[in-house]
């Protein structure tokens, strides 16, 4: 029993200890290929770790009129970003935490995280905060069912609800015979990415001007180590939903736990220079356009279920 | 001889865009429509004699059911022509046609007429299709001959119904032809008509039956069935009045006669004749009770005409709903009505250009003021509605004879009451334009020339003789067209 | 068949979906008619397997769809568009989002009407019904859900490519005669319906079709 206890525990520190090594070297990368595009030579990949060592080093400042809510927000959408990387398999092995229905499980952490960085954002009264509140409100509750579908359609394949049975090798299996259900949820997926990471062609994580910000103008009132927190958590977050990606469109198995981060790190590298390069080519599309991309992304992954209930088997 | 026939209008039509004047296109449409209705009435001579006609390895062809709707189309073209000549003489200077127009809808005119008669000798009904699909086409822009806002919205609307309504059609023969192939028919062979009757008993009943809904509604577009009827009023209104004629008299008929076609198919594949019959008497039944609200409420006279054919074409469907008596009295009423209905126009659209508006409050005392067509219209009107001497009297009672002998005692009621509600709503205008003194300064008539007299009497003098005495071919061409629409 | 053929069949008949759902969500007429344009070319492959198995006239006809349905019709739309300069569809009656999640529901009942189609003898065949019922549907939804008349075209050939996808699923396509008449028809059809377009310009100087209300009862 404690042997068992202690090896569950290892399995999440380890997993744990990678993703928060590999986390944040993702934007550095991204922002990298944007600045090579634009022909600049941008700031260091490794950037990101050195602003949160010197946020985590900061004191902060709480507004008079705030509550406990402001201060909620950023631990716990840290730790819900935690609490779903443990979810995710590498290299086709099972997940530290893993059983049936899990994949509910994340994707309503992230509604979790989501619900309290909007709360906190409210909780400041700024008008810029609350219109990204209710922007980020919009936007993913047209996302969340794209993300549920595309879960759908691959428990359906799978036969499994749990992630690490649905990002397992069989997903080989699956492409070879129904490919175009497969693309059609990654490319929903992609959108999904897109939307949660707050990236370009949704929301412009660099632009300057609050109106036409979502996520960032929510996160105006941090400062110290909560907003390194914040930082942190969407760190992880773009390495979990792109690891997520990067398993469905790269569904190889390989050895063990490293060999399997090593693959998965170079997946989402690339999948990093990627967004680097869709964002150095697309503009960010009117705030009106959103929720029609958004409504194509779940008719897409709705496209998938259909497609994987309709396939003879 | 079936060649002779869809060549004669191809060619016209190219001639028509080479003569110089007005007045020799329009001498030129007289001889064309003349030199297409006396070859019509030697291939229909022949069918009557041998039975039935074929050419280019059976893709055309021709029997007793097309036959007499090719008759009828001849017959009506050519009248149009006629009274196209006078009309557009007297037409307004402003309305009427240049030289460049007159040619336009020579041509037009001629592709039409070809376009119809394709319908009709194509054996194919893939074909059939595309000659339906044709019509449209070539007479859209009889509508907006001269193109202003309200002909130009009519012609949109036509354009865009009938087309779609076409389209699935097209659906529908695709349904028929993968059962006809699922049945062992194969190649072209799986779509003409006669090797669709043969292998109609195997066919599976569930494909022929979307099929045929999918046919019924969608030459029931072009039929005028409600509730896909929007087209039909404005077309008919807006269009210059042969044009008008020319729809009503033959254009419904053509599309009713491709559904006629799928019938057979449909009451072999099904096990029985009832599941086809519900759904046209359904169709019929309803295009008859919208167009007896809506002739209640018109105050434009070629409006009238036209809601009085969605109701005749109901008559119709239902009519061929009703087993081999109702098919026989529908084919009947089909010749009744395109006769009667030609013949309204006919007078409505020179009674229009005498008082220079279409809205029958306007139009009082054209008994007196314009004898002929003033006559004409009221007699027609009467005659529309099922006045007792008149042919259309004749064949209402023979489709209620057959729906009350087969047993449909609703839908016989039904057909009565909407009927009856029609013969009032259109009564009381049809008194209100002939009764009455003419307006006090109406310029003197223009003497009529005696061909156009000559017609209506003519086609009036047809439609109470065979109203009180129909001639026995007469008769047994109905009973030999009928018998191939219920048993092949 | 081989695998790969009802693979590819399954691709280009999920493609012809997706164009669909563009069409449903843009809000240029130009785009509409690219897309259009894409989904004749995907309709002409679809009588691949005929033509791989040696049939001369299935290589005629993808040409013949792909030069009429990939090519002409689009040209003579895009004309249109630029001569009456209607570039925006300009209040649908169900804006984009709206469309796209009533298309996504005609796309589910086809799915179920789809299967119900009888005489399904390849892999592919319940998505191949599908899909053409689904584009048919969708096709009358853009008719009814565009006020301009370039958009009732766009429409209206839609619900032709659907048509052509149902007659591959029921009967493997009409005989090559037929086919090759219904193709001309359309291309007709199409002609005519840009005249048209320019006449009502010409007398409306706009195309709005939902503005032409004078005939009515």
């Amino acid at each position: 029993m404690t042997g068992e206890t202690a090896q569950f525990a290892k399995d999440i520190l380890r997993q744990w200890v990678f993703v928060l090594a590999a986390a944040p070297i993702l934007p550095g990368l991204a922002a990298r290929t944007k600045s090579w595009f634009s022909g600049r030579k941008g700031p260091p990949v490794l950037q990101l770790y050195w602003d949160i060592l010197k946020l985590f080093r900061k004191g902060t400042v709480y507004s008079r009129s705030t509550t406990s809510v402001l201060r909620a927000g950023p631990v716990i959408s840290f730790s819900a970003a935690m609490a779903a990387s443990l979810m995710i398999p590498f290299g086709g092995m099972e997940a530290p935490l893993t059983f049936q229905g899990d994949l509910i499980l994340f994707a309503y952490l992230w509604g979790l995280s989501r619900f309290f960085t909007m709360t906190a954002a409210l909780d400041t009264g700024s008008a810029f905060e609350g219109m990204g509140a209710s922007r980020e409100a919009i936007f993913s509750c047209l996302a969340e069912p794209a993300l549920l579908l595309g879960f759908l359609a691959l428990a359906r394949e799978a036969g499994s609800l749990s992630m690490s049975d649905l990002l397992s090798v069989g997903l080989i299996r699956i492409w070879s015979i129904h490919a175009p259900a497969l693309c059609l949820v990654a490319a929903a997926m992609a959108v999904v990415f897109l939307t949660e990471n707050s990236r370009i062609p949704i929301d412009d994580p660099n632009t300057h001007l609050e109106l036409t910000m979502i996520h960032e103008v929510m996160v105006l009132d941090h400062g110290g180590p909560d907003l390194a927190l914040i930082e942190y958590a969407s760190a992880v977050k773009f390495f979990v939903l792109g690891a997520l990606l990067v398993r469905i469109v790269y569904p190889i198995r390989s050895g063990g736990f490293w060999d399997g981060g090593e693959v998965l790190l170079l997946g989402l590298a690339a999948l990093a220079v990627l967004v680097g390069v869709v964002e150095s080519t697309m503009a960010r599309f009117r705030l009106s356009r959103i929720p029609q991309l958004l409504t194509l992304s779940f008719v897409l992954s709705g496209f998938g279920v259909i497609l994987s209930l309709a396939a003879p088997r | 001889m079936l060649w002779a026939l869809a060549a004669v209008p191809l060619m016209a039509a190219l001639v028509c865009l080479l003569i110089p004047r007005r007045s020799a296109v329009f001498t030129w449409v007289i001889l064309g429509s003349a030199a297409e209705t006396a070859l019509a009435a030697a291939a229909v001579s022949a069918v009557y004699r041998r039975g039935g006609l074929e050419a280019c390895f059976g893709h055309l062809a021709l029997d007793a059911l097309s036959a007499f709707h090719l008759c009828l189309v001849t017959g009506i073209f050519l009248f149009s022509s006629i009274y196209a000549r006078d009309y557009f003489d007297h037409e307004d200077s402003d309305r009427s046609l240049d030289d460049r127009e007159a040619r336009k809808f020579g041509a037009l005119w001629f592709s039409f007429l070809g376009s119809m008669v394709g319908v009709l000798i194509f054996n194919n009904v893939g074909l059939m299709w595309v000659a339906l699909e044709s019509t449209t086409l070539a007479s859209a822009f009889l509508i907006c001959l001269h193109a202003d806002r309200l002909s130009v919205e009519a012609a949109w609307k036509y354009l865009i119904i009938c087309s779609a309504g076409i389209v699935l059609g097209l659906l529908g023969t695709v349904f028929i032809y993968g059962a006809s192939v699922a049945a062992g028919a194969s190649g072209e062979g799986a779509l003409q008509w006669t090797s669709l009757v043969t292998h109609a008993g195997q066919m599976d009943p569930g494909l022929v039956k979307i099929g045929f809904v999918l046919i019924v509604v969608g030459y029931g577009t072009k039929v005028g069935l409600a509730p896909m009827h929007a087209w039909l009023p404005d077309a008919h209104s807006q269009a210059p009045t042969p044009v008008s004629a020319v729809f009503s008299g033959v254009l419904l008929n053509c599309a009713a006669y491709c559904i006629c076609r799928f019938l057979p198919i449909v009451s072999a594949a099904a096990g029985g004749p009832e599941w086809g019959g519900r759904i046209l008497t359904g169709f019929g039944l309803a295009s008859m009770m919208v167009a007896a609200v809506f002739v209640l409420i018109q105050r434009d006279v070629k409006r009238l005409l036209a809601y009085s054919s969605v109701e005749h074409m109901g008559i119709i469907t239902v009519g061929l709903g009703l087993g081999p008596a109702g098919c026989a009295a529908a084919l009947y009423h089909t010749l009744n009505h395109s006769v009667s209905k030609t013949l309204a126009f006919f007078c409505a659209g020179r009674l229009v250009q005498r008082y220079g508006t279409r809205n029958m409050a306007g139009i009082v005392g054209s008994a007196a003021a314009c004898p002929t067509w003033g006559t004409g219209l009221f007699t027609a009107i009467l005659i529309l509605i099922g006045c007792a001497p008149g042919a259309i009297f004749m064949s209402e009672f023979l489709i209620v004879r057959a729906g009350i002998a087969g047993g449909h005692m609703i839908v016989s009621a039904i057909f009565i009451a909407s009927i009856a509600v029609v013969f009032c709503g259109a009564l009381r205008p049809a008194i209100v334009m002939a009764a009455g003194d003419p307006p006090p300064r109406m310029e003197p008539p223009r003497p009529e020339t005696v061909g156009a007299r000559w017609l209506a009497a003519a086609m009036i003098a047809w439609l109470i003789f065979t109203g009180v005495w129909m001639p026995p071919w007469l008769s047994s061409a109905f009973d030999r067209a009928a018998r191939l629409i219920t048993d092949p | 068949m081989t695998a790969w053929v009802t693979g590819t069949l399954s691709g280009v008949l999920v493609l012809v979906v997706i164009t669909n759902f563009y069409i449903l969500n843009t809000g240029r007429y130009v785009n509409a008619v690219r897309a259009v344009a894409l989904q004749g070319c995907l309709l002409s492959l679809l009588p691949l397997p005929q033509a791989l198995a040696g049939s001369p006239e299935a290589v005629f006809l993808a040409a013949g769809t792909m030069i009429v349905k990939g090519v002409l019709m689009p040209l003579i739309l895009v004309r249109v568009i630029h001569s009456t300069d209607e570039f925006r569809v300009v209040h649908p009656f169900l804006g984009p989002v709206a469309s796209v999640l009533l298309g996504f529901a005609i796309l589910a009942v086809a799915f179920r009407a789809g299967a119900a189609i009888p005489g399904a003898v390849h892999p592919h065949d319940a998505l191949m019904g599908a899909v053409g019922t689904a584009t048919v549907l969708c096709g009358m939804l853009i008719m009814v859900n565009r006020r301009k008349a370039v958009g009732q075209v766009i429409g209206f050939l839609i619900l032709e490519n659907g048509v052509l996808v149902l007659s591959l699923r029921i009967s493997r396509g009409l005989p090559f005669v037929i086919e090759l008449a219904i193709l001309f028809d359309v291309l007709l059809a199409a002609m005519i319906f840009g005249g048209f377009i320019q006449s009502v310009h010409a007398q409306f100087s706009h195309t709005d079709v939902s503005r032409m209300r004078k005939l009515k009862g």
